[in-house]
């Protein structure tokens, strides 16, 4: 029955590796099933090279921040960042430093799939919902 | 003119998107080559003016948003800055997003090399309600600032006035004064990395503040440098214990922080340079954006505007080719006339015409698909197409802008298209769009296409059965794509991060420059490679000559000769092979020879159909007579056309794929036996089944 068990995890945590990008491990309980299977089964390698990204990724969604890909249409002061080297750097020769403003204009990935438009410093820039994901807004304070 | 003509190299910088190549184009007029920087495939462009005795060249770089090392376009663009000898740089930036464009200002700057400034966009600055003050932004940056007022002629003269002035002084007419202030901390660290480089001869040749900040920055081609000098370890210890300060001091990356200090730069200039009128006037741009990328909406419009391009190019197309059929008849009349010898005429008329007519009675519709795609290009709507299509596109592997090249190839011409994939960022996004390029129906499949579907099909069902041909080879391409993305080129297609530009009506001339560059490659292609191999093919039929039987007629002399002569005896040798798929010896000629351009394969079936006066209809239209013609059966012409779209592409084709593909020999293979490879098994799936269930037997 344990080894049963064991062999749903596995399939289970292998479906989830598929489906999920790495900055997809919202929750908490996933890890831990993740961290459980670690040399086992399966080679997560990638997911705990960077653990300290998703660690903080994490802890700033739980502080009330907003992923660009979750934000409906409105004014925000850009965060962060998560990426890697090039597409950070893209980001920024782009104007995406942080503390920046940025307005939301449009948002399909909200219902299912799509890009998102954003406004900042003037110019308008379509991004994939797959890039949105790793931006993290604050809301702007009304003052 | 007695005083020798000096050269002056001018050097033209600016963010994608910001109207650059349009100053581009009325600083030096239609005088401009296209070539390419060595090693990589990214585009040159250069222009030539003369004036005031002086020889100006100009040279567009490409569109770039900074000068580091992340991309080939910012590889090839600080390159040239840094390493080429120029006189000046022309700094394109763009009044409305300002901000942004000072942000590359900077890091010009930084170089050392005299910069002037041309605004642009200014008429969009003024829908926004903003006035920009042209002096104060002179008098703070301490570099020239010029307005481009394309359309009258005076905005240009004055800039090159102003380029002669400063050949002619040697230097700036003020000294820049606008410098990035980087903060105590950055500084102290950029000084003792200087200090460092100073003592290297090798690296002092470059700017000393700008190595210092891109070493910081963590650029790689900057480290690169460094690596080949004897002081690398003083120099990399150095810089690692700077980063490390700088990033516990701020809490940052140094590159963030960087960034920051240059986007605090700009900012302030933006702040006091540009005013604020009332008048804020309603931007086009947003109410547009808000059809074309709605949710719903974007698709249809997409397709519409597909739409409307096949049909601006097919409708208006139509009387420019029925007038070239006529001059190209006309001509054959002529020669046959003039030319008495008969094999002479044969060859003229055959090889040379018959082929020359077969590209150039397409050609129209290329010039008109093309100026339409331009046209949708220079306006904007293209990278809102490719933010739509990225949803779908991103399904099979293939990245958003990958749409456009699949768009050119689609009527067009399949080598235009592979060089348009230049403006993919990812070579693993670039490959396999090239690969799924040529699967598209070209201008020299379309024929093909409309000879199989006129001889089989009645005019009613024509249109439709085209339409699924189109939709057919589309459902290839994604396949391949597919296929590509899970087994070759394993990942993921590169973050769609993508500036949408404002609107804007595409200057003519622009357009018209664009069209010719994508046309003149078809062009060329047909001048040489296509005309040399009509002859060729034709050669192939009339040699060796069949020994004269007089007792025969015409027709039967003709027939006895397409067997006797090389083409014949080698289709008798590969028909085998192509048997299992339903053709016969010429339909495998025509194939061989459309490994050459896809052109010959309607052509050399004209000419075995026209030697083959035995035939039993009596009609002068090739497609009569293959409808007449008791070997074919609409099964078989759909076999023939599955094959035609899939396999091996034209020898231009490869040639250029091969070339881009960065000279890889296991993709021209994949390339050339895959596809092929590819071509027959379908063809034979769909022979078989058909012949088993008795469809179109």
């Amino acid at each position: 029955m344990k080894r049963f068990r064991r062999i749903l995890r596995y399939i289970y945590g292998c479906l989830h590796r598929h489906s999920r990008k790495p900055h997809f491990y919202r929750h908490m309980n996933n890890r831990h099933i993740h961290r459980g299977m670690k040399g086992r089964y399966c080679n997560y390698d990638h997911f705990h090279r960077n653990i300290h990204v998703f660690r903080s990724f994490n802890e700033d969604v739980a502080n009330n921040f907003t992923k660009l890909s979750c934000a409906s249409p409105g004014r925000y002061e850009l965060f962060e960042a998560y990426c890697d080297r090039k597409l950070r750097h893209r980001l920024l020769e782009m104007g995406f430093v942080p503390g920046e403003d940025l307005a939301v204009i449009d948002n399909s990935s909200l219902s299912g799939g799509g890009g998102v438009v954003i406004k900042i410093k003037g110019a308008k820039i379509a991004l994939s919902s797959e890039v949105a994901d790793k931006i993290l807004l604050r809301e702007k304070k009304n003052n | 003119m007695s005083i020798p003509k000096k050269d002056i190299t001018v050097v033209l910088v600016g963010n994608p998107n910001i109207g650059k190549s349009t100053i581009f184009n009325s600083l030096t007029g239609a005088n401009q080559s296209v070539g390419n920087y060595p090693g990589v495939t990214v585009e040159k462009k250069d222009g030539f003016k003369s004036h005031r005795g002086y020889n100006i060249n100009f040279v567009d770089l490409p569109g770039i948003y900074s000068l580091s090392a992340y991309s080939d376009d910012e590889i090839v663009s600080r390159d040239f800055l840094v390493n080429e000898k120029l006189d000046i740089v022309i700094n394109v930036i763009d009044a409305s997003k300002m901000e942004r464009s000072l942000y590359l200002f900077t890091q010009i700057v930084e170089l050392g090399i005299s910069v002037m400034i041309v605004l642009n966009m200014i008429d969009i600055l003024g829908l926004q309600g903003k006035v920009i003050d042209k002096e104060m932004m002179s008098n703070l940056l301490g570099v020239p600032v010029f307005i481009a007022l394309t359309n009258k002629d005076i905005g240009i003269t004055s800039i090159l006035d102003y380029i002669v002035d400063v050949v002619e002084e040697g230097k700036l007419k003020k000294q820049i004064t606008a410098k990035v202030d980087y903060g105590e901390n950055i500084k102290e660290e950029i000084d003792k990395l200087e200090k460092l480089i100073s003592k290297d001869p090798q690296l002092s040749k470059f700017p000393k503040s700008w190595l210092s900040i891109k070493l910081l920055d963590n650029d790689p081609l900057a480290l690169k440098l460094v690596c080949k000098t004897d002081k690398k370890s003083i120099i990399l210890s150095q810089l690692d214990r700077s980063r490390e300060h700088i990033k516990r001091h701020f809490g940052n990356g140094v590159g963030t922080e960087i960034a920051d200090r240059r986007y605090g730069f700009a900012n302030s200039v933006v702040k006091t340079v540009i005013k604020k009128t009332d008048k804020k006037k309603i931007d086009m741009t947003e109410i547009i954006d808000n059809f074309v990328l709605n949710k719903y909406l974007g698709t249809p419009i997409f397709v519409i505007i597909i739409y409307i391009i096949f049909k601006f190019a097919f409708v208006f197309s139509e009387p420019i080719v029925n007038i070239f059929e006529k001059l190209f008849e006309r001509l054959s009349d002529v020669v046959r006339s003039v030319i008495l010898e008969e094999l002479t005429r044969s060859l003229v008329v055959d090889g040379i015409i018959g082929g020359l007519s077969g590209v150039l009675g397409f050609f129209p519709l290329i010039l008109l698909m093309f100026l339409a795609i331009a046209f949708f290009e220079d306006s904007g709507y293209m990278a809102r197409a490719a933010f739509v299509m990225d949803k779908i596109m991103s399904k099979f592997g293939l990245h958003g802008k990958s749409f456009l090249p699949l768009m050119i190839s689609t009527n067009g011409c399949a080598v235009p298209g592979i060089l348009s994939t230049r403006t993919l960022d990812s070579k693993r996004d670039r490959i396999i769009t090239m690969f799924v390029v040529p699967f598209m129906i070209c201008g020299a499949k379309l024929p093909v296409c409309a000879l199989i579907t006129g001889a089989f099909f009645s005019s009613k069902n024509r249109a439709n059965i085209m339409s699924l041909i189109y939709i057919l080879s589309v459902i290839i391409a994604f396949a391949t794509a597919k296929i590509l993305s899970k087994t070759l080129l394993k990942g993921e297609p590169a973050h769609f991060v993508m500036e949408l530009p404002p609107y804007h009506m595409p200057q003519i001339k622009g357009l018209l420059l664009k069209m010719w560059e994508r046309s003149w490659l078809y062009l060329r292609k047909a001048g040489t490679v296509v005309v040399f191999m009509s002859v060729l093919v034709w050669a192939v039929f009339a040699y060796p000559r069949a020994p004269v039987d007089e007792n025969l007629t015409k027709s039967e002399k003709a027939a006895v000769q397409l067997k006797y002569g090389l083409a014949g005896r080698a289709g008798k040798i590969l028909e085998p092979l192509f048997k299992p798929i339903g053709m016969d010896a010429s339909r495998t000629i025509a194939f061989v020879a459309g490994l050459a351009a896809k052109e010959t394969i309607v052509s050399t079936l004209g000419t075995i159909y026209s030697i083959e006066g035995s035939n039993s209809c009596n009609s002068k239209s090739l497609r009569k007579k293959i409808a007449c013609d008791e070997d074919w059966s609409p099964l078989k012409g759909l076999s023939f056309l599955v094959f035609c779209l899939i396999y091996t592409p034209c020898a231009m084709c490869v040639i250029v794929f091969f070339k881009e593909s960065g000279s890889s020999y296991r993709y021209l293979a994949l390339i050339v036996v895959g596809n092929a490879v590819f071509a027959w098994v379908t063809s034979f799936v769909v022979f078989q089944i058909g012949t088993l269930l008795k469809i179109g037997v």
